[in-house]
């Protein structure tokens, strides 16, 4: 063995001390990970629990979900199948009332007095109402039942607006209101349900004279490239911004409704939307305040091969 | 059988909305569970946890003035950290959020059902 000097031995003790304390330095940073680390993995395990935990939470709401989601539809069918139940054993007294009344104001049955024949006029009256909303709720519920069957052809929308015209041109005379025709062309053949497409200018053009006091109300169709487009617009009251999103909603009157002539069932837009959506048209309206009002409505267009497609 | 062992045990709901607490109500005493107190919002359930003592709070995500986490976290700060168990349930997708619950202090954390099976599940868990 080779004896070292003094000072060889000083400088190897300084480089073990600082070996040491190297070491003691890396222990410690070794010691700071460890316990970083295991802070991390509780971390983790608390994520992992708790989207394990989310995960069959959400599971379970999305069932409960789908679970209210089946009762309301079954509350749903009973509510359509209800009103249309209640409006047929609603219907028949009604025609009955309807029946008896008129013979008596014919005087069918003797003459009867003036107060009698007023008392007589306002029972006819809603009766009347009374009969209309009943139908129209049988319709609405028959839509959403999916029992409101179309019957396709071909129609001329130019002749069909022209014949719902003449039967309003009476009603437009006696409050003083003219009923102009505007025909873009001579025929605009829609493939269409004529009856319920009767429906929906009627509903329109008795909604234009219940709600105009003074000026027009215009008919307007249009035999465009892709559809039949039909404009019944008037120089009424008018719809108010705020009322708009309602206007075609059920049951829904709104507005300023002093001296309006008839009483609606509030049922009758809802029923233009329903009919034009299930010929796949589009029903909308604008409307300026005091100026008045547009319903503008589209038809399927009659083609060659619109009856292949079906 | 587990479920014996947490009989007598006292149970707290805070839930704001009345059907649904009476559903867990219902479901728990039928499960035998016969203690069963209930507080309506936020500030009362924390009065009844004072008065109370129960051994376990049933707390619901979305309360009128506050929500379930911020109970949750206050009644952990106010009393130990294993005593009262705390369940935290929703019903609404929005504020599902079990991460939240563990971290504010919840030992469990499940969906509120109609049938409150899941529910049940946890409260046998814990007592």
């Amino acid at each position: 063995m080779e004896d070292k000097t003094k000072e060889e031995l000083i400088e190897e003790m300084r480089v073990l001390k600082t070996r040491i304390a190297d070491i003691q330095d890396l222990e410690c940073k070794y010691k700071s990970a460890e316990i970083e680390l295991k802070k991390a993995k509780e971390e983790l395990e608390v994520e992992t629990w708790g989207l394990a935990k989310t995960n069959e939470a959400i599971k379970f709401i999305y069932k409960e979900l789908d679970k209210k989601n089946k009762e309301l539809q079954t509350l749903d069918k009973l509510k359509t199948n209800f009103i249309s139940t209640a409006s047929h054993e609603l219907r028949t007294p009604l025609t009955t009332i309807i029946e008896s009344i008129s013979q008596v104001l014919d005087e069918i049955h003797g003459k009867i007095t003036a107060e009698q024949r007023e008392f007589l006029s306002i029972c006819l009256e809603d009766v009347d109402r009374l009969s209309r909303l009943v139908n129209d709720l049988l319709d609405i519920s028959k839509i959403e039942a999916g029992r409101f069957k179309l019957t396709k052809q071909q129609v001329d929308i130019v002749s069909l607006a022209k014949m719902v015209s003449v039967l309003f041109h009476p009603k437009a005379k006696s409050i003083g209101l003219e009923l102009r025709e505007n025909f873009c062309s001579q025929t605009a053949m829609a493939y269409v349900d004529k009856d319920s497409v009767i429906r929906v200018f009627t509903n329109l053009i008795s909604n234009a004279l219940k709600f105009t006091d003074k000026g027009y109300i215009e008919i307007l169709v249009m035999d465009k490239p892709t559809c039949v487009e039909c404009c019944i617009s008037d120089t009424g009251r008018g719809i108010s911004e705020e009322d708009m999103p309602r206007v075609f909603g059920e049951f829904e009157e709104f507005g300023n409704r002093e001296g309006v002539r008839e009483k609606g069932t509030g049922l009758g837009l809802s029923i233009c939307k329903r009919i034009i959506e299930l010929h796949q048209g589009e029903i909308w309206a604008e409307s300026t305040l005091n100026k008045g009002t547009k319903f503008i409505f589209t038809l399927p267009k009659y083609t060659e091969n619109k009856i292949q497609e079906e | 059988m587990k479920g014996v062992s947490g009989m007598g045990k006292k149970i707290l709901i805070i839930d704001d909305n009345e059907v649904d607490l009476l559903i867990v109500k219902r479901y728990l005493s039928r499960a035998g569970y016969n203690e069963i107190i209930s507080a309506g919002n936020a500030d009362e359930g924390i009065k009844k946890v004072e008065q109370e003592r129960p051994d376990l709070i049933i707390l619901d995500t979305l309360l009128l003035s506050s929500n379930g986490f911020e109970v949750c976290q206050l009644i952990r700060e106010k009393y130990n950290k294993t005593n009262p168990k705390i369940i935290i349930i929703t019903g609404s997708i929005d504020a599902v959020d079990a991460v939240k619950a563990r971290k504010t202090g919840a030992d469990d954390y499940c969906a509120k059902t109609s049938d409150c099976v899941p529910l049940l599940e946890a409260v046998k868990k814990l007592i």
